[in-house]
C-alpha cells in the first residue's frame, strides 16, 4: 500500500521542515495534477483559487500526512475536498445524474438476446503507449474529457487518473460505492468509443 | 451464461479487479470462446491505460509563483508567531 518513494520521502521531510526550496519543487511538480483535479468540478478561476488554498494548508498538514498514499494523491484529494465545498457553497449540489450502466452508443450494438451486431473492429495496434503516440487522438481525448457529464468527468480524473481511493471519492461526491462503480464505467465507455470513432474515421 | 453485453457490462469491473470469483470465471470462460468480446475487453484496457496515463498540462509560470508566494508568506507569517 506504500507508494511513497525514498525520493519522495525526503521531499516530504523537507516540506515538513518548511523548507522554501522543497516547496517550490513540490509547486512545480503537483500543481498540474491539483489543478486537473479542481478544473473537474470548478471553472478554472476558481479552481486554481481552491488549489493556492490547497498549498497554504499543506504547510500545517503535511504534518499529519501518514504516507499511506503517494504525495500527489493525497494532495489532490484535499484539492477535490475543497473544490467540493466550494461546489455547496455556490448551490450546484447536482453531482448525481442517475444513470443506465451501458452508454446508449454501446447499448445499440447489442441484439435482444445480448449478442454483439456490430462488435468493434480491430484497433491494429492496442498498446496505450501507441494511442497516445498519436496528437490528434491526444486532443480529441481531452476535447472530450471536457464535454463529459460533470460527475463523469470528476470520477475519471479522481479514481483513474489521481488513483484516490474509492471510498474517499465517494465521500467527496457523495456516491455510492454502486454509483461511483457506474459512472465509472460509463465515463470509460464514452471514452472508449470516442477512440473507436477516432481509429474508423481519423476525425475527432 | 454470460452473454457478449454482460461483458460489456462487467469490464471495468473486471479490468478493476472486483469481480468475485465465480463471476470472473465465467467471463473468462466467454473471452475463451468469443473472440468479439476478447477484442473489445484487450481494447477497453488499452483505453483505461490512456486514462491512467493523462498528463495535465503545464501550467504557466505566473500561476505557480502566485503558489509558491502564498506559500511562503505563510511560512513567514507562521515564524514570526
Ligand atoms: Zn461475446
Amino acid at each position: 500500500m506504500v507508494q511513497t518513494t525514498t525520493d519522495e520521502q525526503g521531499l516530504i521531510e523537507r516540506l515538513r521542515q518548511r523548507d522554501t526550496e522543497a516547496y517550490h519543487a513540490a509547486v512545480q511538480r503537483f500543481s498540474g495534477s491539483m489543478l486537473a483535479t479542481a478544473r473537474s468540478m470548478l471553472d478554472p478561476a476558481t479552481a486554481e483559487d481552491v488549489v493556492q488554498e490547497t498549498w497554504v494548508t499543506v504547510v500545517d498538514a503535511i504534518d499529519g500526512f501518514e504516507g499511506r498514499s503517494a504525495l500527489k494523491t493525497w494532495l489532490c484529494t484535499i484539492t477535490a475536498n475543497r473544490a467540493r465545498n466550494r461546489l455547496r457553497r455556490s448551490k450546484r449540489e447536482t453531482l448525481t445524474d442517475f444513470q443506465a450502466p451501458l452508454d446508449p452508443a454501446l447499448e445499440s450494438r447489442f441484439n435482444e438476446g445480448g449478442s454483439w451486431i456490430q462488435p468493434t473492429r480491430p484497433w491494429g495496434s492496442e498498446s496505450a503507449d501507441d494511442l497516445l503516440s498519436n496528437e490528434a487522438l491526444k486532443a480529441c481525448l481531452e476535447k472530450h474529457f471536457e464535454a463529459l457529464p460533470e460527475t463523469q468527468r470528476a470520477v475519471l480524473m479522481m479514481r483513474d487518473i489521481q488513483q484516490m481511493e474509492s471510498d474517499e471519492v465517494c465521500r467527496i461526491l457523495g456516491l455510492s460505492g454502486s454509483n461511483l462503480r457506474v459512472t465509472l464505467h460509463r465515463a470509460r465507455q464514452k471514452l472508449f468509443t470516442m477512440i473507436e470513432g477516432f481509429r474508423e474515421t481519423g476525425e475527432c | 451464461m454470460l452473454r457478449c453485453r454482460d461483458i460489456t457490462l462487467l469490464a471495468s469491473d473486471y479490468l478493476d479487479g472486483r469481480l468475485r470469483w465465480q463471476k470472473r470465471l465465467s467471463l473468462l470462460v466467454h473471452l475463451l470462446m468469443c473472440p468479439h468480446c476478447r477484442r473489445f475487453v484487450t481494447q477497453f484496457k488499452a483505453v483505461v491505460r490512456v486514462i491512467r496515463g493523462f498528463e495535465p498540462p503545464p501550467t504557466d509560470s505566473d500561476t505557480l509563483n502566485r503558489f509558491e508566494s502564498a506559500i511562503n508568506k505563510t511560512i513567514k507569517h507562521d515564524s514570526t508567531k
